[in-house]
């Protein structure tokens, strides 16, 4: 007997997606994505540094074996979960499910997820976010939003990070930012260093935006 | 490596279908994957043969994919065209990226057979 399907091979992510996106409620959910070593866990302390006084945070981290990540977050006093993926390169929808019933959700304004570092399979798993930040450090070479074009294709915002370090590198801005333009027209990009604290304002900008936003779709 | 989940949703997407139509042996299973969805044909065949060891209704099963390509079309002027990947991705007619997806991005169950 032949059995027609025509069903989506991420359907059972997706479900679970959109029951994630009902569990989060008026919470702002990011989802951030980029390659190990592109300053993930950095943009996240001082993205926690800056904003914690401003909303109230919480962290799920993802890492495939160790907890050191969650350990450099843990001194902020902002409620982590720890979630290892053993060996898997991607959270999945499921896994954040999990994660996230750690939090009271109704007393969260931000929650903040650092997915595992890897710049394909994320991107294809729905967590049930209300945006995925595509991190990509000029370290990493400008031809990789062309290569890898998924992520930036749906990221909500682009950060190109580690700029301090442009003149240590061949890394073409404006031909990055022209890949990332042919494949989202919409998405700001920033240039930041985030270790020196240089371009963060206008992401934290977005960030209370996006907050703002939220809040209001869940008054109405 | 994210074939591995992909092959693990398939055979949950399957035997769940399967189940309900009263099949206890999988003989094969139709997907569809598009170039730009980096589900690469090796590891996904290597995937199934990992993951269909301890479930008897795949024994048997073989993982057939048909793979699609990536082809876009201009939203300026119409034209479709097609690309290896997407490092230039303008139109060849008018030079502008502008575009959707025709095909490529595909991820989905065809079809199965069984009995």
């Amino acid at each position: 007997m032949k059995v027609y399907m025509e069903q989506d091979i991420l359907q059972e992510n997706d479900n679970q997606a959109d029951e994630n996106r009902d569990l989060f409620g008026g919470t702002l959910v990011i989802n951030i994505i980029g390659s190990p070593g592109c300053g993930k866990t950095t943009l996240l302390e001082k993205t926690i540094e800056a904003l914690k006084d401003e909303f109230r945070l919480a962290v799920i981290e993802g890492d495939i074996y160790t907890t050191r990540d969650a350990e450099r977050i843990g001194k902020y006093n902002v409620p982590t979960v720890q979630v290892n993926t053993a060996g898997g390169c991607h959270l999945s929808a499921e896994i954040t499910s999990q994660a996230a019933s750690d939090f009271d959700l109704s007393d969260i304004d931000i929650l903040i997820i650092e997915n595992v570092g890897n710049l394909v399979c994320p991107a294809e798993f729905d967590l049930g976010e209300d945006c995925k930040v595509a991190v990509l450090s000029v370290v990493e070479g400008d031809d990789k939003p062309a290569k890898y074009p998924l992520l930036f294709s749906e990221a909500g915002v682009v950060l190109i990070t580690k700029t301090d370090l442009l003149p240590y590198t061949n890394f073409d801005m404006e031909s990055a930012k022209k890949d990332i333009r042919g494949l989202n027209a919409d998405a700001p990009i920033y240039e930041m260093d985030v270790l020196h604290e240089k371009g963060l304002e206008q992401w934290l900008d977005w960030l209370r935006e996006q907050c703002k936003a939220k809040s209001i779709s869940k008054t109405f | 490596m994210h074939e591995t989940s992909l092959v693990q949703f398939t055979l949950n997407a399957v035997e769940h279908r399967a189940a309900g139509l009263g099949i206890t042996r999988v003989k094969s299973i139709q997907l569809v994957t598009g170039e730009l969805r980096g589900a690469l044909p090796n590891l996904m065949q290597a995937a199934f043969r990992t993951l269909k060891r301890n479930r008897p209704i795949f024994e048997d099963a073989v993982l057939e994919m048909k793979v699609t390509p990536v082809i876009l079309k201009c939203r300026d002027c119409g034209t479709e065209y097609q690309k290896e990947d997407f490092h230039d991705v303008r139109c060849p007619k008018c030079g502008i990226t502008n575009f959707e997806i025709i095909s490529g991005s595909e991820l989905y169950i065809e079809s199965f057979e069984g009995e």
